[in-house]
């Protein structure tokens, strides 16, 4: 269990040594993926493994120990992480033949985090991951590019936030439960609640709020943006698909199960009020996502707005408190690896051959990337939650248990935010790789074959993952059982929903959609030929440009896509700006530090950082 | 073998059926226009003449969305019990045609905007916008029928109707099924909702580049929606029938109240049209829905 973790590790150190030579660093990097993963799927149902230090200790009444074990949840997110992660360190391999940069070593630092995150035993091995996890991404993010370092620095800011929260958090949960372990400390916590303690409350809030920042839910949603705008795209498509998901594992493993059994007051007989909030948190971050994804322009930024969105399912999920919804959510949380993992490649593939990400800028693409443009089309119509791709199974799961739990106002923005998601999905696919090719572009040419393959593999998967759901949900219903959820292991093709005869079947789902296509293709077959003609040979209001004396120009509609629907929803978007909200407590701050500053200059502060300290000693003393 | 055989039926029937929805309806217009209108069978020889014709295509993304939006359709129509039969044993979930639904858009739309004609993307952009409108009042009040019933599957929905005339959801829910009818317009695209097509504005928006058995496939596929959505209306508003004519006659019921209205309204522009969506029938959705709750 333990080399799992002490492998990354030593491999941070070698790749540090050869940080200059890159024909070592990708190669080295890609096979200790390969080795992560081979390691996890061989350790698959040994949920007994463990690795604990007792270092003999007591803080706050607690016991201290390290511990990392095989816990099936954490089995669960850390494979399919790592699936993931192996097939974009194989598309970096061809993607940073020409950077001039280095994020390996960093990149493999977090991969160790990661690992320690979801096998992390007890909340101070948590946060020690947690912790190394936060600063090392902001170091992957720069990069060593200047521009990125606005949004870096957002992200630390919130990551440290986070990181104080869930500080506090622990040193509550230790001093209130008396341990640190994490199992343990769920049945404490609900007891400490249900003692009618306010502390309690306090605490799983505390919680609660780390996990929203790290998972860009509602009040916290800016960061993807920034952050993804900038970073390496290889490492953003990591980010955007894998490091998103860590505030989803501690809310599944420890959120969930203390809600679900919590005595709380009810609103009409649905649901505690806890579970609303998340509910509502969820809901806000699903509509706000797609309605600020709808008016991008930035294709990345699009993207990030859209992993918002799909965090807000998750919360929705989570918030329905059935089991059917528990499932749909976590099964969600793979399917968005997978389809985001694929349409951050496409887009890395994109900027690598153009250089370029504003979406109007660039169109027509197909005419170059075929192949990019058929993972990006898979990716959306995943995206989208179309059945026979993937998507479609987990937020039909969702959108089942919200409906059998009466929760209308939820589900109702579940649909509103997935039928605003063919807008913009459509409108990236439009703009990028559809209409017409500028001249700029016609030189383009498809990736090279180690980008190509990881493209492959992602269209294998979402197709396979839609068709046959069991290849994730049969691991997760055994994980589920195995930590003492009532499920049944789920069968291969068929999903269970929560309503009365509500079983659908993918796999007819699928042959139905095919026979559709049969008898499509047939009629298309069945009409007379067609000739294909040049790009620019278009309708022009029955005119010809020549006659007029101008030049057939490139034209395409991509820039303000849905401009009188933007002009319906300006005023909300003005009214919630969440950045002019973070600006005025930054300018509150800066108002505090310069009062602060002056004490200092007339000579009081010192007297006044004196007394603090020696406040500071006499808590410390009497919390000890 | 007989599946293959079925499933081959069932898709040929709903173009037959739309087709001739198609005609009857444009014959219909003509009359309220005071005009003598073309024949009722007109939509086939229009597919038929479209058919035989050479065409012009930009690249293959243009077939490709083109079988893909027919094929979409044709999947979904599969799915929908007619008259209580289904094309395969399923259990015709709800949610899974509305998902399925929108893979034919999405073909139709990869299609026309990979035709690179301007005029075509703006016709999908509106088309889009007003799809978010129509959904959300649609879906709501489809979600009122499902917590009624307990159940997402269509077929449980039309049979619980069964018996007599009073146990009709248009009868037990008249708000729903007003809120749904106006949905239903503007899901058909016909007037007042038609800003994506607007011939005199865009070009015929989405159909400007297409030609040939590209535009005999778009028929088709507007066909086929013809029938996909009246059926789910009969079935969840009507009671299903117990033969197939019947399930056609009432499909057809619900079609001329389209067409009257398509006849005689003008063109609301996309973002009055998306907001009228968003409070008028969204409205009584939602009342209808709280009065389910309760």
């Amino acid at each position: 269990m333990i080399e799992l973790l002490f492998i990354p590790l030593i491999a941070t150190l070698f790749l540090a040594i050869f940080i200059k030579n890159k024909k070592v660093t990708w190669p080295l990097f890609l096979a200790v993926n390969g080795y992560v993963l081979y390691k996890l799927y061989s350790i698959y149902g040994m949920w007994s493994l463990s690795n604990k230090f007792d270092i003999g200790y007591e803080i706050l009444g607690a016991k201290l120990t390290l511990g990392v074990s095989n816990n099936p949840i954490g089995w669960y997110f850390a494979f399919f992480s790592a699936l993931i992660t192996f097939i974009i360190s194989i598309f970096s391999l061809g993607f940073n033949q020409k950077s001039k940069e280095n994020v390996s070593v960093i990149w493999m630092l977090i991969i160790f985090s990661n690992l320690g995150i979801f096998f992390a035993q007890d909340w101070v091995i948590f946060f020690m991951m947690w912790e190394v996890m936060g600063w090392t991404s902001f170091f992957a993010i720069t990069n060593a590019r200047d521009k990125a370092l606005d949004g870096a620095k957002y992200y630390l800011a919130l990551s440290l936030i986070g990181a104080s929260l869930m500080l506090i958090a622990i040193s509550l949960l230790g001093a209130y439960t008396g341990t640190f372990a994490i199992t343990p400390s769920i049945f404490g916590l609900i007891q400490v609640i249900n003692s009618s303690n306010k502390i309690g409350i306090v605490i799983l809030l505390l919680f609660l709020t780390t996990f929203l920042i790290k998972s860009a839910a509602f009040p916290f949603y800016m960061w993807p943006q920034k952050v993804y705008a900038e970073g390496p795209e290889d490492y953003i498509t990591f980010m955007s698909s894998v490091m998103i998901k860590y505030g989803i594992y501690p809310m599944a493993i420890f959120i969930v199960p203390v809600v679900g059994s919590i005595d709380l007051p009810k609103i009409l007989n649905t649901g505690n009020i806890l579970q609303y909030v998340i509910g509502y948190i969820g809901a806000i971050s699903a509509v706000l996502g797609t309605l600020l994804a709808i008016f991008q322009t930035d294709m990345k930024k699009l993207f990030a707005y859209s992993s918002v969105s799909n965090m807000g399912y998750i919360l929705l999920g989570f918030a329905s408190m059935t089991i059917v919804g528990f499932e749909g959510s976590l099964f969600h949380v793979v399917n968005h690896m997978i389809l985001k993992a694929a349409i951050f490649l496409t887009l890395a593939a994109v900027v690598f051959r153009t250089g370029e990400s504003e979406m109007h800028k660039l169109g027509g693409l197909v005419y170059r990337m075929p192949l990019t443009f058929m993972t990006f089309l898979l990716g959306i119509i995943a995206a989208a939650g179309i059945p026979p791709l993937n998507g479609f199974g987990s937020k039909w799961m969702i959108i089942q248990a919200l409906m059998s739990r009466k929760m209308v106002v939820f589900a109702i923005a579940m649909i509103f935010a997935s039928t605003g998601a063919f807008m913009y999905l459509f409108r990236a696919l439009a703009s990028i790789f559809l209409g017409q090719l500028p001249d700029r572009y016609k030189d383009v040419k498809e990736v090279p074959l180690t980008m190509a393959l990881p493209m492959l593999i992602m269209m294998v998967l979402m197709l396979l993952v839609g068709v046959v759901p069991g290849v994730v949900m049969k691991p997760l219903t055994s994980a589920l059982k195995a930590v003492g959820y009532n499920v049944e292991v789920a069968s291969l093709t068929v999903l269970e929903g929560s309503l009365k005869n509500a079983t659908i079947d993918l796999k007819i789902v699928f042959y139905m959609f095919v026979a559709g296509v049969i008898i499509s293709a047939i009629m298309y077959l069945f009409g007379n030929k067609s000739e294909t003609v040049p790009q620019n040979d278009n309708y022009t209001g029955g005119e010809y440009p020549e006659e007029w004396g101008v030049d057939a120009d490139r034209f395409n509609y991509s820039y303000a896509f849905y401009q009188p629907f933007k002009e319906m929803f300006d005023p909300l978007l003005e009214a919630i700006s969440i950045d002019d909200f973070f600006a005025s407590v930054g300018r509150n701050f800066e108002y505090m530090s310069n009062e602060v500053q002056a004490l200092f200059k007339r000579g009081e502060g010192a007297v006044l950082l004196f007394s603090i300290g020696v406040l500071l000693l006499i808590l410390g003393g009497l919390i000890i | 073998m007989i599946t293959v055989l079925r499933v081959f039926l069932f898709g040929l029937f709903a173009i037959f059926i739309g087709l001739l929805f198609m005609g009857i309806g444009r014959k219909v217009i003509a009359r309220i226009q005071l005009r003598y209108g073309p024949p009722f069978y007109q939509a086939f020889i229009d597919v038929g003449k479209l058919f035989s014709r050479k065409s012009i295509t930009h690249n293959f993304v243009m077939d490709l969305g083109m079988v893909m939006s027919l094929g979409g359709l044709l999947a979904t129509m599969l799915f929908v019990p007619i008259a209580g039969h289904v094309a395969i044993k399923t259990s015709t979930n709800l949610i899974v045609i509305m998902y399925l639904m929108a893979i034919g858009y999405l073909g139709m739309a990869m299609a026309v905007a990979a035709s690179g004609n301007p005029n075509a993307t703006i016709g999908v952009s509106r088309a889009l916008t007003m799809m978010l409108g129509y959904e959300v009042p649609f879906f709501t009040v489809m979600l009122g029928l499902i917590i009624f019933n307990g159940t997402s599957s269509l077929e449980l929905i039309s049979n619980a109707q069964a018996g007599s005339i009073l146990n009709w959801n248009m009868i037990k829910f008249p708000l729903a099924f007003i809120a749904a009818e106006i949905a239903l317009q503007a899901m058909m695209g016909e007037k007042p909702f038609d800003a994506m097509i607007a011939p005199a504005e865009i070009a015929s928006g989405p159909m400007v580049e297409l030609s040939g058995k590209y535009l005999g496939l778009a028929f088709l596929t507007h066909a086929v929606a013809i029938f996909v959505e009246t059926a789910i209306i009969v079935n969840l508003f009507m009671g299903g029938a117990s033969n197939v004519f019947t399930f056609v006659l009432k499909q057809f019921e619900i079609y001329l109240i389209t067409v009257f209205i398509e006849a005689v309204f003008p063109r609301f522009k996309i973002e009055q049209a998306v907001k009228f969506l968003w409070t008028v029938p969204m409205g009584i959705a939602v009342i209808q829905l709280i009065l389910i709750l309760v």
